[in-house]
């Protein structure tokens, strides 16, 4: 497995990431690598660290120690969560977090505003270019919310949609942002296995065609054992094993950490 | 069917819209028996707050913070119109007025930059203090700067253009200037707010952690929207000096603020056809009720409590009203509604429905302007023709 | 040097009027998220109430120190009305309705009193009639000393009503979390109406206060020392009772100081730059935690 990818730059490069809350390390030395177009899970008990990691890397917290590295570039220690999706890095959140009254598709138009170039002056006085823009980047929305089957909706208000069509379209928004690592924050909670399984195939989708590196929470295993390639557990914010998904499902401490340990 | 296609090109949308107000505007002229002064400071006053309104659903309904200092804006805007006009005397009094409505702009805007740069970045309830403190410091400061600002007894013998006793152009131009001047901030206000920057400005309203995580710099676009609300308030405090010709402290107190803060909400945080529309019909019981001066404070507070328990979209929601859609859907709505009330009739079942059926014409209240809307209308359209979900494109 | 120390016991008993209103504020805060902007104006109806009860209990040969019980029994009551019909019924809505809420109560209950009574300045009551005495040679006036003695045995007896009993814990079970709270048995709506009503009487107790430090007030009363004892509460720590005491009793005693060696005039624009740099500095207030809202 690890072979696929030799000799390749890595697309997001984390070298000992931590952080401390007071005494506390959240993060404790975490280190990955994820190359364009792998899938990689980050998994682990509940309060393991791992949306922390994610708050790490998207500039929510600044992080102790440890560096950040984007398809060659080190992130600054100091940046703004903003910042960082210039940088190329998107994520979406665990609870759902849309623009609820705003329409489908203007959720995801939100997303092209940091590409977008009319000033304020052409917007307040309608220019042709204001238009142009805005039916460009209309169209390219439209493209985005057909991959996740959502274009039908583009018109209907975010918090109508039911909750897998939510989860669908942060996912979308995220992929307007044009990201060079996608982070997924437990995209197939609350979803059946329908919908899960349709997200799989999307998640596929958007890693053959975009070549794109991708880093998921996830919770649910089947998801993560199905479509990660390499796999790292994390138990009280350090790592604990790293892998391949057989070998991840043949570790005894990956086990014990789940279960618990037999004494 | 053919009717409806050709209603809704987008340029015919825009015909629609400019003959409508063609419409209105002459339906208010012929109502109105002849230009008397009475009628003049009405239509004036309307546009004034009109403006002041709609610049206050920039930061309240838009962004979704509540400013309880816009008044204080409009005192800057007030102020550096009237001292212009004191210092710099002109003989052309329309070139005069349109130059302090570019310097009380751009005073207005600056302050409203260096005080929102440290304000936005306090959560709403704060920031409504905040900026309730605002207002009333600056009402302090103008009394207390007494020897540039004339204090407590105020600025007086300013030009007034905008007044039926103006020598150039009489009452009829007053209204003209007036109306213009807030039809081109509204219009500038409105094509912005529906920009990309409206959207992102909405989108902090929503959920100002996504907006940040979508790429959205939230604080310099808060600090963005709440520069262009003072800016535009700022104006409408021109016009006011404009006027009435002498302007004191005391006109832009805190009440003057909840004023403007009634009409928003009545009209809908966040629309502003319902802005304008609540701004103009305020303004008008306003100056028609005098005589009730000292319960209308009273009475628009209860109603604001009112409409914040049982209705707190009020008017139009964050929807906005449009004529095109008015033509298009409302008949159908109301055949639709007359349909199942028949229904409701037959079946021996209570009103319910009808209930439901308003709150849907109000979703299809929808905004005009662009590709966007006709495409939700066309989807909703099949939704009223199918009853169900359809295709967009 | 004995005029300064005379400044500062002014400020201390203005800042002790201030403090037991952010009280109220802070409370209310604590436990809902609300900024209460009515509580201002509880204590404008605690001011009229007091001159009112006076005269009557002056006219029934009661002594008129009575009126404490009658103005806090009376602001409590506004306040219990004031949650259960306005406040209540917004619970779940959005915190901008709920403030605009509050903004529209305060707005109401000024303009009500307006009409009633007038907007001209009323005459506070005679509560009593005390002079004053000397140490060394200032001279200090008895209702400075009442005025802050209330503050302090005010203050302790919420703190210990807050950590002793029950109801206090239920308040600070809700505070932290009312769905967890009422999981717990805690009537959730009991308690808030509670919170309510202690700050209301606060406030009854402050209006009290406020008639006796001032020889007149008006029905623009509370929007004035609303947003001071608001200021007050921020500075010290919003959500704190030692904050908000600490936070008032610093904004009297700046605030005299400024009156007395500067110009009067600049109190309120002093008092909103300590709010405007006090939330930029530190937003938590000088005792507060700095919290980040969880992602």
């Amino acid at each position: 497995m690890e072979n696929k990818y030799q000799g390749l730059e890595p697309l997001l490069r984390v070298d000992n990431l931590s952080i401390n809350f007071g005494g506390l390390k959240a993060v404790d030395n975490v280190s990955l690598k994820v190359y364009p177009g792998e899938i990689v899970g980050l998994i682990g008990p509940n309060g393991a660290g791992k949306t922390t990691v994610f708050n790490l890397l998207t500039g929510v917290y600044e992080p102790s120690e440890g560096s950040i590295t984007i398809d060659g570039k080190e992130m600054p220690k100091k940046i703004k969560p903003h910042e960082v999706v210039k940088l190329g890095l998107a994520r979406t959140f665990q609870n759902i977090r849309l623009f609820k009254q705003l329409t489908v598709l203007e959720n995801v138009m939100v997303a092209f505003n940091q590409e977008m170039k009319t000033n304020i002056f052409q917007s307040a006085l309608r220019t042709r270019k204001f238009y142009k823009e805005e039916e460009y980047y209309k169209n390219k929305a439209l493209e985005i919310l057909s991959i996740f089957d959502l274009a039908i909706y583009a018109s209907e208000q975010a918090q109508n949609l039911p909750y897998g069509k939510q989860r669908k379209l942060e996912i979308a928004r995220a992929m307007a942002t044009n990201p060079k690592v996608l982070l997924l924050d437990e995209p197939a909670a609350g979803m059946n296995p329908t919908e899960t399984h349709e997200l799989m195939e999307m998640i596929e989708y958007i890693r053959k065609n975009y070549k794109i590196a991708i880093l998921l929470i996830e919770h649910d295993m089947s998801l993560v054992m199905n479509i990660c390639e390499y796999i790292t557990v994390l138990e009280y914010g350090a790592p604990i094993a790293a892998g391949s998904p057989e070998e991840i499902a043949n570790n005894q401490r990956v086990i014990q950490a789940y279960l618990g340990s037999e004494d | 069917m053919t009717f409806k296609k050709l209603l809704m090109k987008k340029y015919s949308r825009r015909v629609v819209n400019l003959i409508s107000c063609i419409l209105l505007i002459s339906m208010v002229t012929l109502i109105t028996p002849n230009i008397s002064k009475a009628f003049t400071t009405i239509m004036i006053t309307i546009c004034i707050n009109v403006l002041v309104a709609v610049s206050l659903n920039i930061s309240a309904g838009s962004m979704g913070e509540v400013v309880l200092g816009q008044a204080g804006f409009m005192a800057i805007g007030a102020y550096s119109s009237g001292l212009f006009c004191k210092y710099v005397p002109m003989n052309n009094m329309f070139l005069e007025y349109l130059i302090c409505i570019v310097v009380a702009a751009v005073i207005a805007g600056l302050v409203g930059f260096v005080v929102g740069i440290p304000c936005l970045r306090l959560r709403g309830d704060y920031l409504a203090i905040v900026t309730l403190g605002f207002g009333e410091a600056i009402r302090c400061l103008i009394e207390n700067l007494d020897k540039i600002t004339g204090g407590p007894s105020g600025l007086t013998s300013l030009p007034r253009l905008l007044n039926s006793s103006n020598r150039a152009l009489g009452g009829y131009g007053a209204v003209l200037i007036a109306i213009t001047t807030t039809v081109v901030c509204v219009g500038c206000i409105y094509s912005f707010m529906t920009s990309r920057y409206g959207r992102a400005i909405l989108s902090i309203r929503e959920d100002a952690i996504a907006a940040e995580a979508a790429g959205i710099p939230v604080t310099r676009y808060k600090v963005m929207a709440f520069t262009i609300s003072a800016m535009f308030a700022g104006i409408g405090g021109a016009m006011f000096a404009h006027t009435i010709g002498s302007i004191y402290p005391s006109n832009f107190n805190l009440s003057k603020s909840i004023d403007y803060l009634v009409m928003v909400v009545f009209g809908g945080l966040g629309s502003y056809t319902g802005s304008i529309l609540s701004a103009t019909i305020l303004s008008y019981l306003t100056i028609r009720l005098t005589n009730l001066a000292a319960w209308r404070l009273v009475i628009y507070s209860l109603a604001l409590i009112l409409v914040m328990i049982f209705h707190p979209k009020g008017l139009f929601g964050i929807k906005e009203f449009s004529m095109t859609n008015a033509i298009l859907i409302v008949p159908g709505k109301i055949k639709l509604l007359f349909t199942k009330a028949q229904d409701a009739k037959n079946n021996k079942k209570e009103t319910i429905i009808e209930t439901e059926e308003v709150e849907e014409t109000e979703n299809n209240k929808m905004e005009a302007e662009d590709e966007e809307a006709k495409e939700a209308e066309a989807l909703e359209e099949d939704n009223m023709n199918n009853g169900g979900k359809s295709d967009g494109k | 040097m004995s005029q300064f120390f005379q400044y500062l016991l002014n400020g201390l008993s203005t800042g002790s009027i201030y403090a037991l209103v952010a009280l109220g504020y802070t409370m209310v805060y604590g436990i809902i998220k609300l900024i209460n902007f009515a509580h201002g104006d509880i204590i404008m109806v605690g001011a009229f109430v007091a001159l009112g009860s006076t005269s009557i209990l002056v006219k029934l040969g009661l002594p008129p120190v009575l009126c404490v019980i009658i103005t806090m029994v009376a602001t409590g009551a506004l306040g219990f009305l004031t949650e259960k019909l306005a406040y209540k019924p917004l619970r779940k809505a959005k915190r901008i309705t709920a403030l605009i809420t509050a903004i529209a109560i305060s707005f109401l209950l000024e303009n009500l009193f307006a009409i009633r009574f007038s907007s001209r300045d009323k005459t506070s009551p005679t509560i009593f009639e005390l002079g004053s005495f000397k140490i060394g040679n200032i001279d200090i006036q008895w209702k400075l000393v009442i005025i802050i003695s209330i503050l302090v045995i005010s203050t302790s007896a919420l703190t210990l009503f807050v950590n002793r009993t029950r109801m206090g814990k239920a308040m600070k079970a809700v505070s932290e979390n009312p769905d967890a709270a009422s999981l717990m048995g805690i009537n959730v709506d009991t308690t808030i109406s509670t919170t309510f009503i202690i700050g209301a009487a606060l406030a009854g107790l402050a209006s009290v206060m406020y008639v006796i430090y001032y020889s007149s007030f008006n029905n623009m009363l509370g929007s004035s020392l609303g947003i001071k004892a608001f200021v007050a509460a921020v500075l010290g720590g919003i959500g704190l009772i030692p904050g908000a005491v600490l936070g008032g009793l610093t904004i009297g005693v700046i605030e005299n100081m400024v009156a007395a060696y500067i110009d009067p005039k600049w109190i309120d624009i002093i008092t909103f730059s300590i709010l405007i740099f006090i939330l930029l500095v530190k937003p938590s207030g000088i005792l507060g935690k700095n919290t980040k809202e969880k992602v």
